[in-house]
């Protein structure tokens, strides 16, 4: 080992051959890892959206999100749905969107583990890189909603616009590194990506860990006083409100049910939220409504459950579509 | 700016790219005030309190040196000590004190005790500089110092940003003349440098950080209540991620520090490895456990005195080595379990002088990996004192410590395990194997001194294992908290 641990006696001198050898030892590796990165940047940013099925089925949904108002009744609506694992789960896209085709032409925009930052951001992006919905809807439990964190990396990568990520930084108290992160995230895919492809090796590597990271994820249950969730929800939905009044949007916020102690009285809470803020938010089925067999792992709803709670969704949809005293309704 | 963090790297490469370009005078210019930049990067409001501790540190020194009386002497000495241990109490300890005096009194039946609830910020990386700093002006109370002649080297040998935040904590008579003398590029040592950060970023990203997903799960009870299968988890999975946390970071710092012409102290030599407490200290936070020896273990008296006199010093320098970790008992106790593990150690080590029982003999006989079944035995020991004593270092409080070692008398296991455990043997077996080869080559990193041929192709594959299997970004170096 060249160092020490007690004086500062100067290195040996080396000879002028071995210091090239040296010098092209260094450019040598230093290119090498230039060009690990660069590959893992070209795989990420135009190999995973082709050849990865979930990058794949994210980007065709963006793009049909923000491409021109999609074929539809020409008195149909266009919405936009947004929304996570819940949404993904929880919502039979194909049998919604033939209950309510005649009334509004709905678009899904799913992205896994997503709260309220996620999609305030999203949502932004969404509209500024032209989606011209009439209806903004985002699908989050009560918990997700009020929640003040980001996805991370992902989130700054898929669905962040650059300005927004200092934006983002201030709001959630974020040190200069996060933030600096997420910007830097934001310009390069292979760093937004990073967490996906390590998920992806490691369960590639150990398969046994799908049985072990739903331990580890387990959710902590929301520690907020009913009071400050209806005020904080209060805010939020104003906000979206506000984002999509930007682009003549209406915004609807769509609780699901999910097996959570605290789901009942939170569920509650941003209902008052939002009559409290003019702002639709609807409870298809509340938390209440459901049996533990409803669930397949007592969050997500199971085949019968979706089931249940997408006609419902289907039928409240309608009846909004048809509400003529709603400013947004045609 | 976290080491593994990808800004880090745009700053480390500006400044390189920079540094390079500039006179000898410039150079230390500019890298003051880089390091100040990154000191203000974590948290602009202490860039005051480094300022000014570095200026009356200075001043002091060379009063120190001026005078020939010994009072005047020692009364410098004693300003300057109490502005850095002061400073250091103020802002690590006082909150602690006043908490542990609350519970005191609580449970001497003084209801509301009303003392002040204290709730002070911990400027990064104080407690590095604070020992940097002291080492500096005792050596030159000492007269084994010559004084910086000039506020900037002295500013620099205290601000280098590459060790401010979490050390290896420098030696002045090491660090000082480097900054002193003129820097030049060196091709080995800047080679040496990429090395050691790409190697340092594998032992952090992937090995530290994939452990402390478990160990976290197991030490916040994801796992379940204690049990001896999650005691395991948690102990082992932390003892491999604090490893890798911290060696990776000293490695990430050495390394930066080389690509700028400098050269770090080693902080780590294959700890796990010790055969002896005393031989763990040896390879353990190098730079933190010579700078206990020297300031601290020989100030008391070392081993001078009677052999009540030397434990007791023992005892009392791993206790405040504990302390000095963080404001909480679970460090004292972790620090009093070393000190108390080094006491049995110099109580035992001294009968296996008298000759080998047949037992050791036979023991001595066979060889596993070039070392005896004797050493591996000894090894083995020390590792698990060793993770033992890491799970008061780890849990939030004591209570929450015992009740985690409780689990050592229950079985319990979920087919969940089996996962866990794979993924610890992937993450820890890596490292232990890495550390194998490094002390068998006395390398340190793999194929340090092996072929061209050797290193571009390793340091390709470790970046790529980087690339694919890092752990969540979120996990911080554990040592910068303190």
């Amino acid at each position: 080992m060249r160092s020490y641990t007690s004086n500062s006696d100067a290195p040996p001198a080396a000879d002028t051959a071995p210091r090239m050898t040296l010098r092209r030892r260094t450019v040598h590796a230093l290119v090498a890892l230039a060009v690990i990165f660069l590959v893992a940047e070209a795989l990420c940013r135009f190999g995973a959206p082709r050849w990865v099925a979930i990058e794949a089925g994210r980007e065709q949904e963006y793009r049909a999100a923000i491409a021109a108002a999609p074929p539809g009744a020409a008195s149909a609506k266009r919405a936009l749905i947004m929304g996570n694992s819940l949404l993904n789960e929880g919502v039979n896209l194909k049998s919604l969107r033939m209950q309510i085709s005649d009334d509004i032409n709905l678009q899904r925009v799913m992205i896994e583990d997503t709260r309220y930052f996620d999609w305030l951001y999203g949502t932004k992006k969404l509209l500024a890189d032209g989606a011209r919905p009439d209806l903004v809807i985002l699908v989050n439990s009560p918990d997700q909603f009020i929640a003040s964190t980001l996805r991370g990396d992902y989130t700054a990568y898929r669905m962040m616009r650059f300005r927004d990520v200092f934006a983002a930084g201030r709001r959630l108290s974020l040190s200069n590194t996060q933030m600096a992160d997420l910007a830097l995230s934001n310009l390069s895919a292979a760093l937004g990506q990073r967490t996906n492809v390590r998920r992806r090796v490691m369960l590639a590597i150990n398969p046994k860990l799908r049985e072990m990271m739903p331990l580890l994820t387990a959710r902590p249950e929301p520690q907020i006083a009913i009071a400050d969730a209806v005020e904080v929800a209060r805010q939020r939905l104003l906000e979206m409100q506000s984002v999509a009044a930007a682009y003549n949007a209406r915004f609807i916020l769509i609780i699901p049910p999910i097996a959570d102690k605290t789901a009942p009285a939170l569920t509650d809470a941003i209902t008052e939220a939002g009559q409290q803020a003019g702002v639709t938010v609807l409870v298809p089925v509340h938390p209440t409504q459901l049996d533990r067999d409803d669930y397949a792992d007592g969050y997500h709803l199971n085949a019968i459950g979706a089931k249940i709670f997408t006609d419902h969704l289907a039928e409240q949809l309608r009846n909004l579509a048809h509400d003529k005293t709603n400013p947004a309704t045609p | 700016m976290l080491f593994d963090s990808p800004i880090y790297f745009v700053f480390l490469t500006l400044v390189v790219l920079v540094y390079w370009q500039l006179d000898t005078r410039q150079k230390k210019l500019f890298l003051l005030a880089g390091s100040y930049f990154f000191y203000g990067w974590w948290d602009w409001r202490f860039l005051g309190l480094i300022a000014l501790s570095t200026i009356v540190d200075f001043y002091c020194a060379h009063l120190i040196v001026r005078s020939d009386d010994a009072g005047t002497r020692r009364r410098w000495l004693i300003v300057s000590l109490a502005l850095n241990l002061g400073f250091l109490g103020y802002f690590k300890y006082c909150g602690f004190f006043v908490d542990s005096l609350a519970h005191l009194l609580t449970g001497m039946g003084v209801e509301n005790p009303n003392l002040p609830l204290l709730n002070i910020l911990l400027p990064p990386g104080i407690s590095f500089y604070t020992f940097q700093a002291v080492a500096y002006i005792v050596d030159v109370y000492d007269r084994r110092l010559k004084p910086a002649d000039s506020l900037t080297d002295y500013a620099l040998f205290i601000s280098l940003f590459p060790h401010l935040i979490a050390g290896p904590i420098q030696r002045p008579d090491h660090l000082l003349p480097q900054v002193q003398t003129p820097r030049r590029f060196d091709a080995e040592q800047f080679h040496n440098g990429v090395m050691l950060i790409v190697w340092g970023l594998f032992r952090k990203c992937v090995i530290a950080d994939n452990c402390a997903m478990l160990a976290d799960g197991a030490f916040s009870g994801k796992f379940g209540p204690p049990s001896i299968v999650v005691l395991a988890i948690g102990a082992y999975a932390f003892a491999w991620q604090i490893y890798g946390d911290f060696s990776g970071y000293s490695m990430i710092a050495r390394g930066s520090a080389n690509l700028l012409g400098y050269d770090f102290m080693v902080n780590f030599r294959q700890p796990y490895l010790a055969t002896s407490l005393q031989d763990f200290w040896r390879r353990w936070h190098i730079s933190l456990s010579t700078w206990l020896r020297d300031y601290l273990y020989i100030r008391l008296g070392g081993n001078r005195g009677t052999n009540i006199q030397t434990n007791r010093n023992l005892f009392l320098t791993m206790a405040i080595g504990g302390l000095w970790h963080g404001a909480n008992w679970t460090y004292v106790v972790w620090g009093a379990l070393h000190g108390i593990g080094l006491m049995i150690g110099r109580a035992i080590l001294p009968n296996s002088d008298a000759g080998p029982s047949a037992a050791s003999s036979w023991l001595q006989r066979y060889r596993l990996f070039g070392d005896t079944l004797g050493d591996w035995l000894k090894r083995l020991a020390v590792f698990h004192f060793v993770c033992l004593a890491w799970v008061f270092f780890r849990a939030a409080n004591v209570q929450s410590a015992v009740e985690f070692l409780s689990g050592i008398a229950v079985w319990h296991w979920r087919p969940q395990f089996a996962g866990a455990l794979i993924l610890l043997a992937m993450f820890s077996l890596p490292l232990f194997a890495i550390d194998l080869l490094n002390e068998r080559r006395q390398e340190e990193y793999p194929f340090e001194k092996a072929e061209h041929v050797w290193q571009v192709p390793s340091v390709a594959a470790v970046f790529a294992a980087i690339a694919l299997v890092a752990g969540s970004g979120a996990n911080a170096f554990i040592y910068f908290q303190f």
